[in-house]
């Protein structure tokens, strides 16, 4: 572009100032106006929506964001209530076991971490063991509910021959202070076996130890389910249900 | 040629249309500086002159105020490249961006005095 052109456009510039300064192009204003103002308006509507569709897209994405975002925030807390909670169902099992006092006699915390089943036992296993001072015929418990007693020790772990063994018999009373052993049976149940026939045994009735045999007293064995009574036998037996679904049970405790 | 130049007015009245709704920065200036630097039209003048006019009217400004900031402008660009160095695609940025800021700050006191 040459000098003489910009002179020309200052000059024009100049001239168009001076001539607006003292109203003469009030008509060609108006001209324009009436001219261009329509066509910004519709532009200015239709820039709107454009900027109303564009702002909404850009929400979408960043609502999308921020979803994912919450979404892995949310699975973070969810691991960590479950932590909590499980420390929380710790916390109050303790609680609870340590408002039950057994003869001051120390107990160990053990975790249940499944069952064993050799040949027609099955056996609940614990997470510790020898190293822990766990022994062969100690008593696991929880609150005052007795679950079993040690049966196998390793260093590590411990399995437990649990009240529905055959093999584990217990001198117990009911609460309307009738005597009999109560034995296991097929691992689902106990038996209370050697009840004199005069002595009264009803349906709902709480087992627990008589501190006969080496066991402390007021254990909870079970609830009695139902009662077999005959003429011709000696004795009456009742079939003892356990309170505790033990495959549900995370933390126990063994009474040293 | 007269048609290259059609181009340039249409353009002209739609960019004052963006810079007034959407993009907030002066695209008319802009594209004067782009037709006087590259555009090798005999009819940049009128060109110029007729975006200026219709910017200054579309904004409600003195009329003439916005054509004395680009004839400012264009004699600065002009002695650049006159004097100094031919504005190339590597000067052209900051090129732009004083314009942009000359054309404010002389508009604005432009159309304070008047």
């Amino acid at each position: 572009m040459r000098l003489k052109s910009i002179a020309l456009i200052i000059f024009v510039s100049l001239a168009l100032i001076v001539l607006d300064r003292f109203g003469t192009l009030v008509g060609a204003k108006k001209v324009f106006g009436i001219v261009f103002e329509p066509l910004q308006i519709g532009f200015s509507r239709s820039a709107r929506k454009v900027s109303d569709e564009l702002s909404t897209i850009w929400e979408v994405g960043k609502l999308r964001d921020r979803n994912r975002e919450l979404e892995y925030n949310n699975a973070i807390l969810a691991a960590e209530n479950t932590v909590l909670k499980k420390v929380q169902e710790e916390n109050k099992t303790l609680k609870d076991q340590l408002d039950i006092k057994i003869k001051d006699r120390k107990l160990v915390m053990v975790e249940n971490i499944g069952f064993s089943t050799i040949g027609s036992s099955k056996y609940l296993m614990i997470d510790k063991g020898s190293d822990d001072g766990i022994k062969k015929d100690q008593l696991v418990i929880l609150k005052d509910i007795l679950i079993g007693k040690i049966n196998a020790v390793t260093p590590t772990s411990a399995n437990v021959m649990l009240l529905t063994d055959p093999d584990f018999k217990i001198p117990s009373i009911t609460s309307n202070k009738t005597k009999g052993l109560l034995v296991g049976s097929y691992q689902k149940e106990m038996r209370l076996t050697k009840i004199l026939p005069e002595d009264k045994v009803e349906v709902g009735e709480m087992v627990i130890s008589s501190g006969e045999a080496g066991y402390p007293l007021g254990l909870v064995a079970g609830k009695i389910d139902q009662v077999n009574k005959n003429d011709k036998d000696l004795f009456q037996e009742a079939i003892v249900k356990p309170l505790i679904n033990l495959e549900k049970t995370q933390a126990l405790f063994v009474l040293q | 040629m007269y048609f290259y130049m059609v181009r340039y007015y249409i353009s002209v009245i739609i960019l004052i249309l963006f810079q007034k709704t959407i993009v907030p920065v002066n695209l008319v200036l802009l594209l004067c500086l782009f037709v006087v630097i590259k555009s090798t039209s005999t009819r940049k003048v009128h060109f110029i002159l007729y975006s200026a006019i219709l910017l200054d009217l579309a904004n409600n400004l003195v009329l003439g105020s916005s054509l004395l900031s680009f004839g400012s402008i264009l004699l600065l660009v002009f002695l650049y490249q006159r004097f100094v160095a031919p504005v190339n695609l590597r000067t052209a940025a900051p090129t732009a961006i004083l314009s942009l800021i000359a054309y404010q700050s002389l508009t604005l006191f432009l159309n304070k005095i008047v």
